[in-house]
């Protein structure tokens, strides 16, 4: 590969989150499909506005027949969390040229500003961190407009309620991907995970906390057998 | 593991690693215990309200009591408790907390839930009081800081995997089943205390006159005021949610945890993003925080219709309100001086009264026949008296600085 290396670790990093925005893109798609908006009009929000919680807001109180100042107020109040990812990002991007200090922000989202917040602390150099933070958005982005341009498409014959249930609490999940740092924290969660599924069988809710006991159980296991830690338990 | 604690051969503060380690475990148990018992009752209101036979306002009382229980047992048993042996008084509150919590899964009738959710309530702020002062003097020297924010973890955790796993459960198997699981954790944490807590004397130089001191600042207490009044805006909202998601987004009951899980991670961004900002500037995030925390709590009684809207809705506002605490604390600490300790457990007091008035006056307005929009919109008033108290704090505060300046510090 001839990628610079803060390329490949920002593409690496937000692989995972972008995943989750893939269906999260749906949903809104979707959404469009299934209101009075013209779909071409629907996927211009995806590259002007760029903040699927907003435009979804958007797209439904257009077509509730909501007036312009209401729907406008709405998406910019749910968005006015972004000005504090931007408030926490300033000392990452104060070294940056003019130009990428007023181009880079359009590219950010939940997931990339929680990537970019955490990387900021292990890299010093503008460059790559400037390199790190736009393959990583960028990438997020993607997914995003894609998912968007395959719900509108696909349109109606998706169920609402299904996408909704399933994409939601996966964007929400992805969130905590990047607390995964270690060994332990990601055995307990693929442990968890693969319980989960493996016993949904069983009645409501005793897979899930079958899935948390072996989770726990893992993590503490993978914890006594990491390299640098003692097995002393003191009774 | 982040901290290189296994690195440290012989730490000269606190014990080994291991203990360390193991410890923390034990309280972070608790911890995740309170945080259930604290927040399931909001997924579980209509089941409450049901299997007691109360109307949702009435049963949102429960969330009252339980936080009035804490504000009357922080400072309370904080003071009274200065001078005990802190692995026993950990033992002892974590028993009460048991007893309580099955107390109230066992409550015949709704008078004696409620003394049974206040009881549960009353060792809540001691318990992580205590938590953080093992917890630092277990730690490794200059990683205090780190070690009472591993403790902490309890309630992130419990928001994102215990609420809405323990709805969950009480969805499935009624409500009191949820209570009794919190009762099981209770009991959990009184073995491993007492299994991996070493033994340890109170402080001898506990000095409750100089703490008490802070209670003279102007400053304290706007900032006290700012919490306890700006604060119920997001509990207004949050102690509804469960029929809000019902009744207007129009979503069935096995909707409710994914809302919950949605603020639970809501306050883990957040509670990292507000460190962040405090570092930027704790006055300023405040009153940005603020502002916004008003207008999202006033934009969700009309967002709650629409499914995604809302969801993202609530984790934007779990979010804000999780870095506002983080800036809250700062402030806190900052204007309390040298009585850092009942400043901290005086902030978890005045967010359990932001908690008790919240719901209150949520319920208040929809037993009023205004619907389950209303208690939202109540809480954008909450928060914009927060706002306010901040804006007076902030000119007190010019005041005292330009006063410095022109003659020198006071007397």
């Amino acid at each position: 590969m001839s990628l610079p290396e803060p390329v490949r670790s920002g593409l690496r990093a937000a692989l995972p989150l972008a995943v989750t925005a893939l269906p999260f893109g749906l949903v809104y798609g979707v959404v469009v499909a299934g209101s009075s908006i013209s779909p071409w009009v629907g996927l211009a929000g995806s590259w002007l506005v760029l903040a699927g919680a907003a435009q979804i807001s958007l797209v439904e109180l257009i077509d509730a027949g909501a007036a312009w100042p209401v729907a406008i107020g709405t998406a910019l109040v749910i968005n006015a969390r972004l000005a504090l990812y931007s408030a926490a990002l300033a000392p990452a991007f104060a070294a940056f040229d003019r130009r990428w200090r007023w181009s880079l922000p359009y590219l950010l989202t939940d997931q990339a500003a929680v990537l970019a917040v955490a990387e900021y602390r292990h890299r010093r150099d503008p460059v790559e961190r400037r390199l790190y933070y736009t393959a990583a958005a960028l990438l997020i982005v993607v997914f995003w407009w894609g998912g968007s341009i395959v719900g509108v498409l696909l349109g109606a014959s998706l169920p609402n309620a299904d996408v909704i249930g399933f994409a939601v609490p996966a964007m929400f999940l992805a969130l905590l991907i990047p607390a995964l740092d270690s060994r332990p924290t990601l055995v307990a969660a693929v442990s968890a995970a693969a319980v989960a599924v493996a016993a949904s069988p069983l009645p409501s809710g005793v897979n899930i906390t079958l899935a948390a006991l072996s989770g726990i159980a893992a993590g503490r296991l993978a914890l006594g057998l990491g390299p640098s830690q003692s097995r002393e338990v003191p009774a | 593991m982040t901290s290189p604690s296994g690195a440290v051969a012989a730490p000269a503060h606190g014990a080994d690693p291991a203990t360390f380690r193991l410890a923390s475990v034990a309280l972070i148990m608790g911890g995740f215990g309170i945080g259930v018992t604290e927040f399931v009752t909001m997924g579980l209101l209509p089941q409450i309200a049901r299997g007691i036979g109360v109307d949702i306002p009435a049963a949102g009382h429960t969330i009252s009591a339980y936080a009035l229980g804490v504000v009357i047992g922080a400072p309370l048993l904080s003071v009274l408790g200065a001078k005990a042996p802190r692995r026993a008084m950990l033992l002892g509150l974590m028993s009460a907390f048991a007893v309580a919590n099955a107390l109230a899964a066992m409550a015949p009738n709704y008078e004696t839930l409620i003394l049974a959710r206040f009881a549960s309530g009353i060792p809540h702020g001691a318990f992580f009081g205590m938590a953080s002062l093992v917890a630092v003097s277990l730690a490794p020297r200059g990683h205090s800081g780190r070690a009472v924010g591993r403790i902490m973890l309890g309630i992130p955790i419990a928001n994102i995997v215990g609420v809405p796993l323990a709805t969950w459960v009480g969805q499935a198997y009624g409500w009191r089943s949820a209570y009794w699981a919190v009762a099981a954790v209770g009991v959990l944490t009184v073995v491993l205390v007492r299994l991996w807590v070493p033994r340890t004397e109170a402080d001898p130089e506990q000095n409750w006159h100089r703490e008490l001191a802070a209670f003279r600042s102007t400053q304290v207490w706007l900032t006290i005021g700012v919490g306890a009044i700006g604060f119920g805006g997001m509990f207004a909202m949050y102690s509804y949610i469960a029929p809000t998601v019902t009744e207007v987004t129009g979503r069935p009951e096995s909707w409710v945890p994914l809302f919950l899980l949605a603020f639970g991670v809501g306050s883990i961004v957040g509670t990292w993003l507000g460190g962040v900002l405090a570092d930027w500037s704790v006055l300023r995030s405040l009153v940005i925080n603020g502002a916004i925390m008003a207008a999202l709590l006033a934009t969700f009684s009309f967002t709650a219709q629409w499914t995604v809207p809302a969801i993202v809705t609530v984790f934007a506002i779990s979010m804000v309100t999780g870095a506002w605490v983080i800036g809250l604390q700062m402030r806190l600490m900052s204007v309390a001086g040298a009585a850092r300790n009942l400043g901290a457990a005086m902030n978890h007091a005045s967010l359990n009264f932001a908690n008790a008035t919240g719901a209150f006056l949520g319920g208040a307005v929809i037993s009023a026949g205004y619907g389950y929009r209303a208690p939202s919109l109540v809480g954008a008033g909450l928060a914009l008296g927060g706002l306010l108290l901040l804006a007076w704090s902030v000119a007190v505060h010019r005041r005292d600085t330009a006063a410095t300046r022109a003659y020198g510090p006071a007397a």
